[in-house]
């Protein structure tokens, strides 16, 4: 291993939520964790669990009513949050880029893909149009598109889901940005595209050097692509270490309960097992651990008072009263 | 593309035959005929005279094939005489719509380059105090009527300021700032009353516009507020305004009736309605079925301009 370099991406105690007539709904809570230069960091849980809103907050892109409540969010040691519009917009597609979930609708419809390709290095590189549309050629064809020429020509309706993903991809990685926030980027699409774009990021993390904050609810993609992995629920990080802390040797019980959903090739069930309830709302969330009411080790004291973060190596985090005695 | 085009020129045909028939069959239903015309003012005529004229002029066949005769003749390019003017249809009807495309055409023309702006201005900032101001001026254009608002207009405009005529057109060849003159006020009629529901299509189209994926993908690319609704959203927006817009078209052509009488403005509308009034059949007839015509050519424009604005929709199937 080489010597440590100081992470990408530093967030700290972030707390994202909701502004409306009746007060503020707090949604992430209190949420910290690092990005290494070319490493890739999953951010795991249900829906509803807040790991979009976050992979949002990253590029100060939250939804209307939006907001950052409260910690920090570094690039580079250069603070995000409360950075004027003007600022953010040459990071945006120029430093961090981000691909969403649906190929289908994240394209403008009326625009070729070689236009929309071009579009961030026109904004951020100074190019010309035309330099730009050479240089969008180029990267349709790191990405895998055949017959690159001809399909940056296609408008999106023409291509199938994984080809749009691949131009999304193109598009987020045109300026060779540090970090790339990909979020849930196969779930709308076929297993067989999926291991497809899966080995693409793969390939292209390692040529750029691109940093991948990976947002995802399956541990069977995540298992594939991360290096470390927080594990969310209901707004906080409740477990966090390296792929290898986490996939082996899960401490949380909803860490544990999550893997043991996962169906796998090598253990035939039945019936994959299931987590009786569901995420509670950010507005019915319980005063202790959100998890007790569906976790089968609860006990007193995980209802009235939240278990903080317990540090168990260098590397692996868990909040959960459990695991201090475990 | 071409195969549509003529797909659709024989489906207007079609249509415009059928309304032919249809508009030819209403007027013929209403009371009264040319010979019921022609004996109020001879008072010599006899019963038997009338009788005598309807088989001369065909009057006394049904209406099938009085339709059939008509169409012949006018398939042959004989429109007939205006009984009003005393001179043939197309000579009464021609100058009638030049002047009704020029106050309509004027005023579409003010309408769309004001409402899409503002409409669009509104959706990017809503429930702001500028979305309000736009909306409660929307609301007034779209309820305000339209003779109210040309009765105000001279009130002010004619009566106090007398900055502009109350109404009528500047003769032929007079100074092109005295045509302007007379127009002013009854393009504003129309341009406020017609303005409102543009913009407002405009802003709720914009608004559902600005809520979909893509319009984040490219804040995701970077591209500031500017860049993001002017080109990334304003043409996926245009793509319902102009279903609404083509709609509109028709009425450049068959004017608009209250304006245009209030004015003395001598377009198409009022035209049409004194034709109708006047039982000038063969007038009403063809002023009637240009309204239908343009109305569907209207429609195929905006078919035509679908397919340029959103290349999903492919014209004719001929796909690259």
């Amino acid at each position: 291993m080489t010597a440590k370099q100081p992470p990408v991406l530093e967030v700290e105690h972030l707390s994202i939520g909701f502004e409306s007539d009746s007060g503020i709904l707090s949604v992430v809570e209190d949420i910290s964790f690092s990005l290494n230069s070319g490493e890739t960091l999953a951010l795991v849980g249900e829906s509803g669990c807040g790991k979009s809103l976050t992979a949002l907050a990253m590029l100060q892109l939250l939804p209307p009513f939006g907001k950052v409540l409260s910690g920090s969010i570094k690039l580079h040691g250069k603070e995000l949050v409360g950075l004027a519009d003007s600022s953010m917009e040459a990071i945006r597609g120029n430093q961090i880029s981000m691909i969403f979930q649906e190929p289908m609708s994240a394209l403008n419809p009326v625009f070729t893909v070689g236009q929309q390709v071009a579009e961030p290095l026109i904004l951020h590189k100074d190019m010309s149009p035309s330099e730009a549309y050479q240089r969008a050629i180029e990267m349709l064809e790191a990405v895998g598109i055949p017959d690159p020429i001809s399909r940056a020509n296609n408008y999106p309706h023409q291509l199938s889901g994984g080809m749009r993903q691949r131009v999304m991809i193109a598009i987020a990685l045109a300026c060779e940005p540090d970090i790339l926030i990909a979020d849930e980027p196969t779930t709308a699409l076929d297993v067989t595209i999926q291991a497809q774009i899966l080995d693409l990021m793969h390939d292209l993390q390692e040529k750029f050097g691109t940093s991948i904050l990976f947002i995802s609810h399956d541990f069977g993609v995540v298992s594939r692509m991360a290096d470390e992995i927080a594990v969310m629920y209901a707004g906080r990080v409740i477990e966090q270490g390296t792929a290898t802390d986490v996939l082996v040797e899960p401490k949380h019980p909803y860490t544990t309960a999550l893997l043991n959903t996962t169906p796998r090739i090598d253990i035939s069930v039945d019936r994959l097992p299931a987590i009786p309830g569901r995420v509670p709302t950010p507005a019915e969330r319980p005063q202790g651990c959100c998890f007790a009411p569906r976790c089968s080790l609860a006990s007193d004291i995980c209802s009235s008072e939240r278990p903080m973060s317990i540090q168990l190596t260098d590397s692996h985090s868990a909040a959960c009263y459990e695991v201090g005695h475990g | 593309m071409r195969w549509f085009l003529l797909t659709r020129i024989i489906q207007s045909l079609l249509v415009l035959a059928v309304m032919s028939f249809v508009i030819y069959a209403l007027i013929g239903l209403m009371p009264g005929d040319p010979i019921d015309l022609m004996i109020s003012s001879n008072p010599n005529m006899t019963a038997a005279d009338a009788a005598a004229l309807r088989q001369l002029f065909g009057l006394d066949l049904p209406i099938y094939q009085r339709y059939l005769n008509w169409l012949g003749t006018a398939l042959g390019g004989d429109l007939g005489y205006s009984r009003l003017f005393g001179q043939p249809v197309l000579d009464v009807l021609f100058p009638a719509m030049k002047n009704t495309v020029i106050l309509m055409g004027t005023a579409f023309i003010l309408s769309v380059c004001i409402a899409i702006p503002v409409g669009t201005f509104a959706a990017s900032k809503p429930r702001s105090a500028v979305d309000y101001g736009v909306n409660l001026f929307a609301f007034a254009g779209i309820s305000i009527p339209s003779f109210w608002l040309a009765l105000m207009l001279i009130i002010i405009f004619s009566v106090f300021l007398g900055w502009f005529p109350a109404g009528g057109i500047a003769v032929d060849g007079a100074p092109f700032l005295e045509q302007i003159k007379y127009m002013v006020l009854p393009v504003a009629t129309i341009t406020i009353v017609s303005i409102g529901g543009h913009s407002r299509y405009v802003r709720s189209s914009m608004i559902e516009v600005l809520r979909q994926d893509y319009i984040r993908t490219a804040r995701a690319k970077g591209a500031d507020n500017k860049r993001v609704i002017w080109k990334h959203a304003l043409r996926n927006a245009m793509i319902p305004v102009v279903t609404i817009l083509a709609l509109d078209f028709g009425f450049l052509f068959s004017g608009a009736l209250i304006t245009e009488t209030i004015y003395s403005w001598p377009g198409m509308g009022k035209l049409i309605f004194d034709s109708v009034m006047g039982n000038d059949f063969n007038l009403a007839l063809v002023a009637l079925l240009f309204a239908t015509a343009l109305t569907l050519t209207g429609n195929l424009l905006a078919d035509i301009c679908y397919a340029w604005l959103d290349p999903r929709i492919v014209i004719g199937g001929d796909s690259k």
